[in-house]
């Protein structure tokens, strides 16, 4: 009876250990991997609709979907963890970019240097370059050239010049 | 000694059970949450709700999209995700531009009832894109400026592009 006992007490144990540890093993591959997919894929489309209005709608549309983008991307960003934080500064940089142009074309030169400073530190987050902002502009430009062909969003082959390669605008 | 190997056996045993179990139990939540099979109403938040209205969108777009086939199903997960979205969105202090959205998911549906020859429906998704477009603010509405905008989206997505010229036969 003692042996029995034995017996099951080893099996429920062994069972829960084992039950933790596949647990956990599948969360940090599978859960992880489907995690990076679905923040990738929600954030691409929330982009794509705002980079239309930007591209075809008129400054105040433009503006309000941009703002809400950056605002989407807050929230994500105080929620969730984001899964590759490169990537999201570097879409963040350009959503803060829209935002300093259109506040340029209306004038609002506060504003203007306030988003420009956003999205040179949001770059400066993902690879610890302060870029000028000659850089930037250059930046966005081709960023927007790739959306319009239809090319990926979300990898970052182009970056901007580095400051200090062109100018002197550096920390 | 036997009596120690047969404990060690059932141990084993027992462990390997319980991963298995574990690992399926943690690989089905994710399969769950998969962006085209996430249920956007199925959490209490707010913004995971809009959040996985998103990736199914975008799911259902990319899905859509290829090979120039939009079948009911993804379209009407499409319609089923932006509705989700605008359910909950304002809740969660967002705006998002879900009238281009619908002005795509109007495109691609009469791009549909083309392929039915339904020629009078066709007319009726196209006055839908124009009214929607115009709502958003953009300077061209005409469907066919969308169309143009959303074939070099799908181009680029498109692994059966020779099927795809044929969108442009409507203008």
């Amino acid at each position: 009876m003692k042996q029995a006992a034995k017996y099951v007490l080893l099996t429920l144990v062994a069972a829960i250990a084992g039950f933790l540890l596949g647990f956990r093993h599948a969360e940090r591959t599978i859960g992880a991997g489907a995690n990076i997919f679905a923040q990738m894929l929600a954030l691409s489309q929330y982009e794509t609709l705002a980079n239309l209005q930007y591209q075809e709608a008129d400054a105040a549309h433009a503006t309000q979907a941009q703002l809400d983008l950056a605002k989407f991307m807050q929230q994500l960003e105080a929620r969730q963890t984001i899964a590759v934080p490169e990537t999201f500064n570097y879409e963040r940089a350009k959503t803060l970019m829209h935002l300093a142009l259109l506040s340029e074309q209306a004038g609002n030169d506060e504003a203007f240097q306030q988003y420009l400073h956003d999205a040179q530190k949001s770059l400066d987050d993902v690879d610890q370059k302060w870029y000028s902002e000659e850089a930037m502009r250059k930046f966005i430009t081709v960023a927007d050239s790739q959306f319009k062909s239809g090319s990926p969003e979300c990898v970052c082959p182009s970056r901007p010049q580095k400051a200090g390669e062109r100018s002197s605008v550096s920390r | 000694m036997r009596s120690l190997l047969a404990m060690c056996a059932v141990g084993i045993v027992a462990l390997g059970f319980g991963y298995g179990v574990g690992f399926a139990t943690s690989a089905g939540r994710s399969i769950v949450d998969t962006p085209l099979l996430t249920n956007p109403y199925a959490s209490r938040d707010n913004f995971t709700g809009v959040f996985r209205g998103f990736d199914r969108l975008a799911a259902a777009e990319m899905a859509g999209g290829a090979c120039d086939i939009p079948t009911n199903g993804y379209l009407s997960a499409q319609d089923y995700a932006i509705t989700a979205i605008q359910e909950r969105a304002a809740a969660a202090g967002l705006n998002p531009p879900l009238d281009v959205a619908r002005a795509r998911l109007a495109l691609r549906r009469a791009r549909a009832a083309e392929k039915n020859n339904d020629l009078q429906l066709k007319m009726k998704y196209e006055e839908d894109v124009q009214q929607l477009l115009r709502k958003s603010g953009w300077k061209d509405s005409s469907p066919a400026h969308l169309r143009q905008i959303v074939y070099a989206i799908d181009s680029h997505e498109n692994t059966c592009t020779p099927s795809t010229p044929n969108l442009d036969q409507s203008k």
